[in-house]
């Protein structure tokens, strides 16, 4: 199938996917990226793009489970896959995530254009390694520049956040 | 951007994927991980092959050989106790140092091979650790040593109708001692400013089977032989890991990025540096 924009024709091809939990199927742009997918075909505009390029990791979304710079997946490449932006990181719309109340609380966020790329790579980092320590969050988030807090208030946030799981784990 | 993409396929087998690329060629390309074919995507591409269906994400053990399938993520390289174990981690090491993780999670050896930039981290490893490609071209398959896929894009080696599927290591090199020397603006920078990998068998105090290989310096990963003859068959000391850093020094012509002196420069200190620590690494193991 073909449209014309631009006088060009684009080819679209039908993309089942699940997002955030939720099954989507959608026509989309074969040469389109997942970034521009989310952000333009799917409205959810957490998802940054900073330098496009697969440096800076605003746009880090988890492609089944795993972080990847959405700048650098093809949109028909989550075919089929499931895919968490930050909109869909907390479990419910009304409570934020530890992850994002640490941000709050320790001040982590100053322009925030890296902070949705910043937590979902965290959330990745916490699920795998619950006990990480502070060598392994700073490995754990190499991918994400942010070029205002000088990153020292971005871990305390992750720690709190890790407490604040490590306890919620303990409880269940 | 990959604008000029009309079709995506999601072929499950091997032979499926060989017959899409046949069917397409010259305008059909393989995707895995996306890092690369999207930061420097070939714009006379129309159909992208998307290889994720198919069982090419393994490492094991076969007949003393190791097998490494090609859309094996760094990440699942770098994690892999198998790879851990095999010539003291040296290529889980060197998966372990590409960029960032996000990167890692996506990116594929594989991929690292067939698009054969100057400074991919891969294929230096991989010589010195003597690695073949299996490359299924049609009806054939064959292999090929990595240092000869990497001399260029992949389909100026085997042509665009082929399908790289995995890397195979012969099982003397699992007790091979292998060091990397790694020079790059970061940490994290992708782009490393000299890569050196050095690789021997000691026997009795004696150096055998030496490899020394430099990545980003030349068009492609290169090994060097000088400098391996120098190693050859002698008893380890520091007056001969300067001879042999002395012969890259003389043998090597960098290009582009940084000037020619200051890359010979640090080749050959960083050559020096991974045999002494390719020397001094895990001396219990022999």
């Amino acid at each position: 199938m073909a449209i014309k924009k631009n006088n060009n024709f684009i080819k679209l091809a039908a993309l089942r996917c699940r997002v955030n939990g939720r099954a989507v199927q959608k026509m989309v742009e074969t040469g389109k990226r997942l970034l521009d997918f989310l952000r333009s075909d799917l409205r959810l505009t957490g998802t940054k793009e900073g330098c496009g390029d697969g440096e800076c990791g605003a746009c880090t979304v988890l492609l089944d489970g795993r972080p990847v710079n959405a700048c650098m997946v093809m949109a028909l490449q989550a075919a089929g896959r499931s895919v968490v932006t930050i909109e869909g990181i907390s479990p419910d719309p009304r409570i934020l995530h530890p992850l994002q109340q640490g941000f709050i609380d320790q001040g982590g966020v100053q322009c925030g254009f890296c902070i949705p790329g910043m937590i979902m790579s965290c959330a990745a980092l916490l699920e795998k390694n619950p006990q990480a320590d502070l060598e392994a969050i700073k490995a754990g988030m190499s991918g994400n520049l942010c070029r205002c807090t000088g990153y020292e208030k971005i871990f305390r946030a992750v720690e709190q956040a890790r407490r604040e799981l490590e306890l919620k784990n303990a409880q269940r | 951007m990959l604008k000029n993409i009309e079709v995506f396929y999601f072929p499950e087998t091997v032979k499926d994927a060989v017959r899409l690329l046949n069917r397409h060629a010259p305008h059909a390309a393989v995707i895995a991980g996306g890092t690369l074919i999207t930061k420097s995507p070939n714009l006379s591409t129309r159909v992208l092959v998307d290889i994720r269906g198919i069982d090419m994400d393994y490492v094991k053990v076969q007949a003393g050989r190791l097998r490494i399938g090609a859309r094996t993520s760094f990440q699942s390289l770098a994690d892999s106790k198998l790879l851990q174990k095999w010539a003291g981690g040296a290529l889980s090491r060197a998966a372990a140092a590409v960029t960032t993780h996000l990167i890692r999670n996506a990116g594929t050896i594989g991929g690292d091979v067939a698009r054969a930039l100057p400074y991919n981290d891969m294929p230096p490893v991989l010589m010195a650790l003597d690695a073949e490609a299996v490359i299924v071209d049609g009806k054939k398959t064959r292999t090929l040593p990595v240092e000869e896929m990497v001399r260029g894009h992949m389909w100026r080696i085997v042509g665009r109708r082929a399908l790289l599927t995995e890397f195979r290591l012969p099982s003397e090199t699992r007790k091979r001692a292998c060091a990397i020397a790694r020079f790059a603006r970061s940490a994290s920078d992708w782009e490393a400013m000299v890569h050196a990998v050095a690789s021997m068998e000691k026997s009795r105090g004696i150096c055998r089977n030496a490899r020394i290989v430099l990545g980003a310096v030349t068009r492609h990963a290169q090994r060097f032989p000088q400098a391996e003859a120098v190693l050859e068959g002698k008893p380890y000391s520091e007056s001969l890991a300067a001879e042999a850093a002395q012969a890259v020094f003389d043998g090597l012509t960098p290009v582009s990025r940084a000037s020619a002196e200051y890359r010979r420069e640090v080749a050959s200190v960083l050559v020096r540096r991974a045999i002494r620590e390719v020397w001094n690494e895990n001396e219990t193991q022999q």
